[in-house]
């Protein structure tokens, strides 16, 4: 198996890295640079627990080669509260509105909802809960998630004047079409 | 402090990546554990060939049946919650269940395992270990494998492995009476629990003490110390089970597995720590399934749509081996009646070995199927009087009056089942008014004029809770003022950390910032029974309740001594202690520690701490209730089903924290909402899981989750000091059943709906054979 020489930023840290070229970038982070925030829930990219920021994209890094990262800024949830420890705007949302139970989805669920107020500051019901739709949960039916998000838009609107957003827009935003909603059933 | 919605203590590691889940753990030395499993339904090893994988770099070594005598032993046969009294069963004749076997009976079942330095290396092993199977036929249907010239999944064992029986009342005179009888047969799917964590082991043993030291995914702790002390022959507090965070478990993870045997074996084999978590792969083909379970019913009514009796045959597939009785067969039964008078009930119930892996309770544990029966059979009732569906229901609701009501059903506790503080009639006016049923018809009817098909379902559910035998808490204060709350219980994500601290911080006069709670760790308390079936809350809380009493005792007549006045002039307040007239007299809660440490008094206070456990022994069950309503409509073209409204409308008696009771509905609703919209573990007549992955096996999205109203009632209770009920299990029982019931009305009488899932083609089916123009306004009748 080939070895390779990459190097990433890390939450602002810069990691030089010799990786098998099999790794996963989920593996890279948990297993060997210890930042076990970001967690493993699927085999198939189904469910968004690993979901990190990769130079500034939702990224799920189950289905991310490490060696494909080289070069890139990525953001963990290790990396979203502030220097002091103070929650971030999403993450004390999460707190208010008891958006989290095992905590377990949480981490990919909180690095998604970053995206998602970075694109759309406006977003109503029907797009939180699309931008969503590839992270699951399974203890809270995203009820309070949803409100979270909700609180977390509102906070980050009322405190957009004269400051810089929490998170820098993406030069060329994806396209905001909402597709159209799965059929529920089998 | 009780009621309010806290900020929950959990939040902050979990928000920032500092949860500890077991795959987070990372020992020197670690090895990691990946397993061969079986391909086969039904087979017999011939032969395991290692050498291959054993080349792989990265290999240690490979084990399978036979490698090492504990493989040899066998998982409990009876684990956990259940039962602890007598039960219905009357026949109980469960296989063994040993850990590695050359005898293979579901898909996934484990057959040697990896020993490798990582986890790719452990699963190169995996692909490269070769074994010679001996295909057998497998059974994966209950109706096959109950047949006389089935052939055995266990030579020496009948696969008709278990029986009950129970009834009261004449059911044979009602059914000859009734002007009415009509017979079903309804369908409830088996589920997984799909935590986003699977299961998971890392142990490690101690060579200085013979002590074995396990992190695990548990929801029972002491359950998993207790077995690993006999498979280990140590004593067991020569075994620490730490279980503390866990990404989420819904009785899945209250089972007892075989990996929770081979991880602290090869540990202590090998020296060396090990550690196995479960790929999603793992967990949709070994890891227990809920069950599938079907409900022939034959139903004595009047033409008044009031109900004389019911005679039930229940047919639980139990998978391949058994280690929960036939608790959720008797779950079923003893939640049958939901808030419904049955006069006369006889049942009976057959478990039945398949070539699967082993049933055990999914949240609701039972509940689910109990509803969705019932609420059938009332719908049935309308559709075959031509009443309407809520006047079915208000005709046969136990009233306020009729308690408290002795149904004649047993718990499985041997307590009879009594309701009692309980309104239904209140739950399910308000879910009619609130709901706008009445409105809700007449726009049905108006809308279907216009081409557009809408149906409105109602469904109830009840949900016993705090089963016992019982659940302890130790509470201390420390020298520093913070105060120690030590639980035998660990969460999969309920919050004890905040609501336990919360009723500890009410008894005790304590601040909620200053209480820490500590569970998940068989060193914190010596016993414990473990979280499932909705019993911590009622268990541990008036535990935490009753020992935080015990330590205010302990503060009062101390500080009677200290503070040099009379025990009833002492006030204790935000974790100090005063004279009440004499507000200059003040101690914290930190220095009362310490200047009773070292004072003689305490001699006869139980020793130098301000400290004190207690246990809660709850008499028997207590009931939660509560009535969902559901209005949806369906697309004329894709059959889509769009839910219009939700309402639930529950009483789980006092809140501890509001916000969390919700949580935990609204998290039991998905759950629910899954089971009636597409969740099915299914298999081919050959054994092939067909519902593998995440892609096969539906778990509902952000985007299929409707808006959900919910309506709190606290109907009082003295069940327990706290008067408070369970809600764990309350969110996933009515939603299927409700479901089930406003798409069958939307569809009219071309279908009667007797499974779940609902099925998308039967919905179809009609849809295209039946122009909404056909159907008749006014609901099912």
């Amino acid at each position: 198996m080939s070895a390779h020489d990459i190097t990433l930023h890390i939450n602002g840290k810069r990691h030089d890295c010799r990786v098998e070229a099999r790794t996963l970038l989920v593996h890279l982070l948990r297993e060997k640079l210890g930042l076990t925030g970001t967690h493993v829930g699927c085999d198939t990219t189904q469910c968004g627990a690993c979901t990190i920021s990769l130079d500034d994209r939702a990224v799920k890094s189950c289905t991310i080669l490490a060696v494909q990262a080289d070069g890139c800024d990525i953001v963990t949830i290790e990396g979203m509260a502030g220097e002091n420890g103070e929650l971030h705007a999403i993450q004390e949302a999460f707190s208010l509105e008891h958006g989290l139970q095992c905590g377990f989805c949480t981490p990919g669920m909180v690095m998604s909802t970053r995206q998602l107020l970075a694109r759309y500051p406006d977003a109503e019901v029907d797009e939180i809960r699309h931008q969503l739709e590839g992270n699951i949960c399974r203890c809270t039916g995203y009820h309070n998630i949803i409100k979270a998000v909700q609180r977390a838009a509102a906070q980050a609107r009322s405190s957009a004047d004269g400051r810089e957003p929490a998170v820098t827009k993406h030069a060329a935003p994806y396209p905001t079409d909402l597709h159209q909603r799965r059929h529920h059933g089998s | 402090m009780i009621g309010e919605n806290v900020r929950r203590k959990e939040d902050a590691r979990f928000l920032t990546g500092r949860g500890r889940y077991v795959e987070d753990i990372q020992f020197p030395g670690m090895l990691y554990l990946g397993f061969v499993r079986s391909p086969h339904a039904h087979a017999n090893i011939r032969q395991v060939d290692p050498s291959a994988a054993r080349a792989i770099p990265g290999v240690v070594d490979v084990f399978w049946a036979g490698s090492l005598p504990e493989f040899d032993e066998t998982l409990p046969a009876i684990f956990g919650t259940a039962s602890t009294g007598p039960s219905y069963v009357d026949q109980l004749e469960l296989p063994p269940h040993p850990v590695f076997q050359k005898h293979i009976t579901y898909v996934g079942e484990q057959v040697a395992v990896v020993v490798a330095e990582s986890p790719y290396a452990a699963a190169d092993g995996v692909e490269a270990v070769k074994v010679d199977y001996e295909v057998l036929p497998a059974l994966t249907d209950w109706a096959q494998a109950m047949a006389p010239d089935a052939p055995r999944i266990h030579p020496e064992f009948s696969n008709r492995a278990a029986h009950l029986a129970h009834s009261y009342g004449d059911v044979d005179a009602a059914m000859s009476e009734a002007e009415m009888v009509i017979e079903r047969r309804y369908e409830t799917s088996s589920l997984k629990s799909v935590a986003i964590e699977g299961r998971g082991v890392a142990a490690r043993w101690d060579g200085n003490s013979g002590s074995m030291e396990i992190w695990s995914t548990t929801q029972m702790h002491y359950a998993v110390r207790d077995r690993l002390s006999q498979v280990l022959k140590i004593a067991p507090d020569n075994v620490r089970v730490i279980a503390r965070d866990i990404g989420g478990g819904f009785g899945l993870k209250g089972a007892f597995y075989p990996e929770d045997i081979v991880a602290p074996v090869l540990a202590r084999h090998l020296n060396r720590p090990v550690r196995w978590t479960e790929t999603r792969i793992e967990h949709m083909l070994s890891s227990n399934h809920s069950g599938r379970q079907t409900h022939d019913v034959k139903v004595a009514f009047e033409r008044d749509g009031r109900i004389r009796a019911l005679d039930l045959v229940l047919y639980k597939e139990i998978g391949a081996y058994c280690h929960f009785e036939m608790m959720l067969a008797s779950n079923t039964i003893n939640h049958l009646p939901t808030h419904y008078r049955i006069p006369a009930l006889r049942v009976e119930g057959w478990g039945i070995l398949t070539n699967t892996p082993t049933a055990s309770p999914y949240r609701g544990a039972g509940r689910q199927e109990a509803s969705f029966t019932m609420d059938r059979i009332l719908d049935a009732i309308a559709r075959e009087t031509g009443l309407d569906p809520l006047e079915v229901r208000r005709r046969n609701l136990v009233r306020r009056a009729d308690m408290p009501y002795r149904s004649g059903l047993i718990y499985r506790d041997g307590v009879p089942v009594c309701y009692d503080h309980l309104d239904f009639e209140r739950l399910l006016e308000t879910t009619v008014e609130k709901g706008d049923y009445a409105g809700w018809r007449k726009r049905q009817a108006e809308w279907r004029a216009q081409g557009r098909r809408i149906g409105i379902g109602i469904g109830s559910y009840v949900e016993a809770g705090g089963i016992g035998p019982c659940e302890g808490a130790s509470v201390a204060i420390q020298a520093n003022g913070r105060i120690a709350v030590k639980i035998g219980v660990n969460s999969q994500g309920q919050s004890h950390e905040t609501t336990l601290a919360q009723i500890c911080a009410k008894a005790l006069g304590a601040d909620y910032t200053e209480i820490d709670v500590l569970g998940g760790d068989t060193k914190m308390l010596r016993t414990g029974f473990g979280t499932g079936a909705s019993r911590v809350a009622v268990n541990t809380g008036n535990a935490v309740h009753l020992a935080s009493l015990s330590v205010r005792k302990k503060l009062v007549t101390m500080a009677a001594i200290l503070l040099k006045c009379e025990e009833g002039d002492i006030k204790i307040e935000s974790g100090a202690v005063y004279a009440r007239d004499n507000p200059q007299k003040i101690m914290r809660f930190g220095e009362m520690a310490l200047a009773c440490s070292r004072h003689p008094a305490m001699a006869s206070h139980g020793g130098p701490d301000l400290e004190a456990t207690e246990f809660f022994y709850p008499p028997t069950v207590v009931w939660s209730s509560g009535v969902n309503l559901a209005v949806v409509e369906l697309d004329a073209d894709s059959g889509r089903v769009d839910i219009l409204k939700y309402l639930f409308v529950h009483d789980s008696g006092e809140p501890l924290h509001p916000q969390v009771v919700e949580g935990q509905l609204s998290g039991g609703f998905a759950q629910g909402f899954g089971a009636a919209m597409g969740e099915r573990v299914a298999y081919a007549a050959d054994g092939q899981p067909l519902s593998a992955s995440l892609l096969d096996y539906y778990v509902p999205r952000a985007t299929d989750i409707p808006d959900v109203e919910y309506i709190h009632f606290a109907f009082p209770t003295p069940d327990n000091p706290l008067g408070i009920k369970a809600v764990g299990e309350s969110g996933p029982n009515a939603p299927p059943a409700t479901l089930a019931s406003a798409i069958n009305d939307a569809l009219g009488n071309d279908i009667e709906i007797t499974e779940l899932p609902v099925r998308w083609n039967h919905i179809v089916g009609v849809l295209r054979n039946a122009p909404a123009s056909r159907i008749n306004a006014g609901g099912m009748s």
